[in-house]
């Protein structure tokens, strides 16, 4: 569903190295947790999957579309919740809303469906003819997830995407993750909260200093490390 | 002091990115061309530098027969202060009331009145850009005659304090505006409303001080001759009228060695240094407490109708919205890129003839049995006025961090490009229709030259404003914490009104060659010039398309 090929990205000239030369792969169906310190490259690569940085080699190719080569294709193919919700603070909520499933092709039946569905499930129907810029941090959070939500993408790539939420809808986000795995679809997310990757990801990739430590099912990574007890542990060793 | 020059140094910093340029030109040398190209567009600018010396040296020289030298401060002081008035009063908008680093900054320990005299020194060092070399050729010229150390001293505190007293003034009274206007809810709204009621108070203020300024009264003029012959530097009183601080910096530089030179220097610094804290107390009552008592994110939640506001739209009518709404919801952006539209005209056209001078026989002069050439320069014109408007140059620039919506989401280039051009080509076309209505009051024109001149205008003016959209997609200014810097100090709005001077010269060198030279009628060059028009947009559009 999404496949990491040889991926590098360095800035300041090629002095500081990024991403450096990494690979991994999402299978349809699967919860995959992307992991790594403060700086250790991961939204660096995420942002070089959704097309808002360009990647120095490797290819990247979402449910078979290379998004170097197919650049609008490739995009049909995700949807994407970034760690930082800067919005369009002037427009408002449902106006938003409205853009992004005129973006995505999304009818009006479906549409009008999907919204007051999400926008009931996240508690927003109350501020969504409000401008965002009168929404708190996890208001804003809330938009952006239902707005990706909306065009119901093979795959939803996420940054960060429980900080910031209140527990019911950090709860909800986790059901839906399971909800569209158990329909084919894909969730590739990156996080720093280590209890929330073991208990809702097939597999983990742990990025440090732009190269992958350890890659594969909870069980493969225990198996790998001298301390058999949590991800945790495991994290904290790998990335010393 | 020290906590407000710490302050005013973080604050200058942070404004003109000075940490974050060192940061990237270190890191990546190639980032060094973008500060190389804004020196050279200054550097460019040189030419016309000396030209302005050269002008006050002959008008030095011309004052200085008549023994009224002194005059030649305080027509610089005086117009130099009504620039800061003018240009003072939007800014002090912006640094008081748009930025939000108040939040960052109230819960230091920091006291209030450090707060607002950093900000006012920012504004003053931003002023210094104008002022100092609009002053400066001053004390060059007429050191020969009046130098001494004395004298410098004076310039050097005199230029220094010039945006003091016009800024504390200009401060002062959007601090009151600010105060009286800022109820719940419609903040934004009535901030518009202010802004443009500022600048019509500016235009009445600057019509009143034209009108004072320059008129002798009907049949007093041998007695204004008399005695201007007969008193040295009389002529100082009557141009500083509208100003008096001018009046006092002028009696002090052309009168630095007597002790009527000094007492004035001292009144001058005196009442600025008044001003100034006339203007610290105003930031305190007003703007301090005014943000306490702010209550514009508390408005009530309003219920929505999904029938009404779910509704689905093409693409590019989406982006169209989209575009219009935020700067439609700014006042910023509101003030900067569709008052122009309003402004523009009224500036140009209706201010001339308010004043009474004759400029506007010349204009009738022109038209009459040229109409066809009229349109000509109209469309020329209307070009122009094309390339001033910040709305395509900046329109990627004002989505600043929220930029990656629209570059995450999988839009063709083809509904960008018409998206993003529809709200500017509304903007100019508006333009025009407020350009001819004002020339209407002048010289009535005819429904053949209204219409060749919209027609060919609009297409005439396609191409800059594809140009600008496209400068603002492969270099847009998205790093900004004030949605003033993306409009304000954003260099793609010169590089389009820049492409627009250009484009507007050699067209119109091309169809002056092609009517005198060769003999072609009129009518094939604007025909050639809408289809030129058609073309390079079409041009432009490839390029657009291939901006990664």
């Amino acid at each position: 569903m999404l496949k990491v090929e040889r991926l590098s990205k360095s800035y300041g000239s090629g002095k500081i190295k990024a991403v450096d030369n990494i690979d991994f792969h999402v299978k349809p169906g699967e919860i995959f947790g992307f992991l790594g310190p403060n700086g250790a490259g991961k939204t660096t690569t995420i942002k070089m999957i959704v097309g808002l940085l360009k990647p120095d080699s490797g290819t990247i190719l979402i449910n078979g579309v290379d998004n170097q080569n197919e650049v609008i294709k490739a995009k049909r193919q995700f949807s994407y919740v970034p760690d930082d919700h800067e919005l369009f603070e002037k427009l408002k909520g449902i106006e938003y809303l409205n853009f992004l499933a005129d973006v995505y092709g999304v009818d009006q039946d479906t549409r009008s469906g999907d919204m007051i569905r999400y926008l009931k499930m996240f508690e927003m129907e109350k501020a969504v003819n409000d401008p965002i810029a009168s929404y708190s941090h996890g208001m804003k959070q809330k938009i952006v997830l239902i707005g990706a939500l909306l065009n119901d993408p093979p795959i939803f790539i996420l940054d960060e995407p429980m900080v910031g939420l209140d527990p019911k809808s950090s709860f909800n986000l986790k059901e839906l993750m399971k909800e569209r795995c158990s329909q084919g679809k894909s969730v590739f997310f990156s996080t720093h909260v280590l209890e929330v990757a073991e208990k809702l990801c097939d597999r983990v990739a742990i990025i440090n200093k732009g190269k992958i430590i350890a890659q594969g099912s909870m069980e493969e990574l225990k198996g790998g490390a001298a301390d058999k007890e949590s991800l945790e542990n495991i994290f904290l060793e790998l990335t010393e | 002091m020290k906590e407000t020059l710490n302050l005013t140094k973080m604050l200058l910093s942070a404004n003109f990115g000075f940490s974050k340029m060192a940061y990237d030109v270190k890191n990546d040398p190639k980032k060094l061309g973008m500060p190389l190209l804004v020196l050279f567009v200054f550097a460019s600018m040189i030419p016309v530098y000396v030209l302005y010396m050269k002008l006050l040296k002959s008008i030095y020289l011309q004052l200085f027969v008549l023994g009224q030298e002194g005059t030649v401060f305080a027509i610089l002081f005086s117009g130099a202060s009504i620039i800061v008035l003018f240009f003072g009063m939007i800014y002090a908008m912006s640094t008081y009331y748009f930025s939000k680093d108040l939040d960052r900054l109230l819960f230091l320990p920091l006291k209030e009145e450090s707060i607002i005299m950093a900000k006012f020194i920012n504004m003053i060092i931003y002023e210094y850009l104008i002022i100092i070399p609009l002053v400066l050729p001053a004390v060059i010229i007429a050191f020969e005659d009046m130098g001494g150390i004395l004298y410098l001293i004076y310039f050097i505190v005199g230029a220094l304090l010039v945006p003091v007293i016009p800024l504390s003034i200009g401060t002062m009274l959007v601090m009151a505006l600010m105060k009286f206007i800022n109820l719940e809810g419609k903040k934004d709204m009535l901030r518009t409303i202010s802004m443009f009621a500022i600048l019509i108070v500016i235009l009445g203020i600057q019509l009143l001080i034209n009108k004072a300024a320059t008129s002798i009264p009907p049949g007093s003029e041998a007695e204004f001759l008399e005695a201007m012959l007969r008193n040295e530097n009389s002529m100082v009183n009557m141009v500083g009228k509208s100003y008096p601080p001018a009046i006092w910096i002028s009696k002090a530089l052309y009168g630095s060695s007597t002790l009527l030179g000094a007492g004035n220097f001292l009144l001058y610094v005196a009442i600025s240094i008044g001003f100034g804290a006339a203007m610290i107390r105003v930031g305190r009552k007003f703007y301090i407490e005014g943000y306490f008592n702010r209550g514009d994110m508390t408005s009530k939640r309003s219920k929505v109708d999904y029938n009404d506001e779910i509704r689905a739209r093409r693409i590019w009518q989406s982006i169209f919205l989209n575009d219009m709404r935020i700067v439609m919801r700014t006042p910023v952006y509101l003030f900067n890129c569709v008052s122009i539209v309003v402004l523009l005209p009224v500036i140009l056209i209706m201010m001339p003839l308010l004043s009474g001078t004759g400029e506007m026989d010349i204009f009738t002069g022109l038209y009459v049995g040229n109409e066809k050439l009229f349109a000509l320069i109209l469309i020329g014109v209307f070009v122009f006025v094309a390339g001033t408007n910040p709305t395509q140059s900046t329109t990627v620039s004002r989505e600043g961090s929220a930029s990656w919506i629209n570059m995450v989401l999988p839009i063709r280039k083809k509904d960008m490009f018409i998206g993003r051009l529809l709200f500017p080509l509304l903007l100019q076309s508006a333009a025009m229709v407020f350009f001819i209505i004002g020339i209407y009051f002048i010289i009535k024109p005819g429904i053949a030259t209204v219409v060749i001149s919209f027609i060919g205008g609009f297409f005439a003016s396609l191409p800059v404003i594809a140009f600008g959209l496209i400068v603002d997609t492969w270099r847009p200014k998205l790093d900004w914490d004030d949605p003033q810097k993306a409009v304000k100090q954003n260099m793609n709005v010169i590089f389009n009104m820049l492409g627009a001077i250009l484009y507007v010269l050699g067209v119109g060198f091309g169809a002056y060659a092609l009517i005198f030279k060769v003999g072609l009628a009129i009518e094939v060059i604007i025909a050639f010039i809408i289809i030129l028009g058609v073309v390079l947009t079409g041009a432009e559009y490839k390029l657009f398309k291939n901006i990664g």
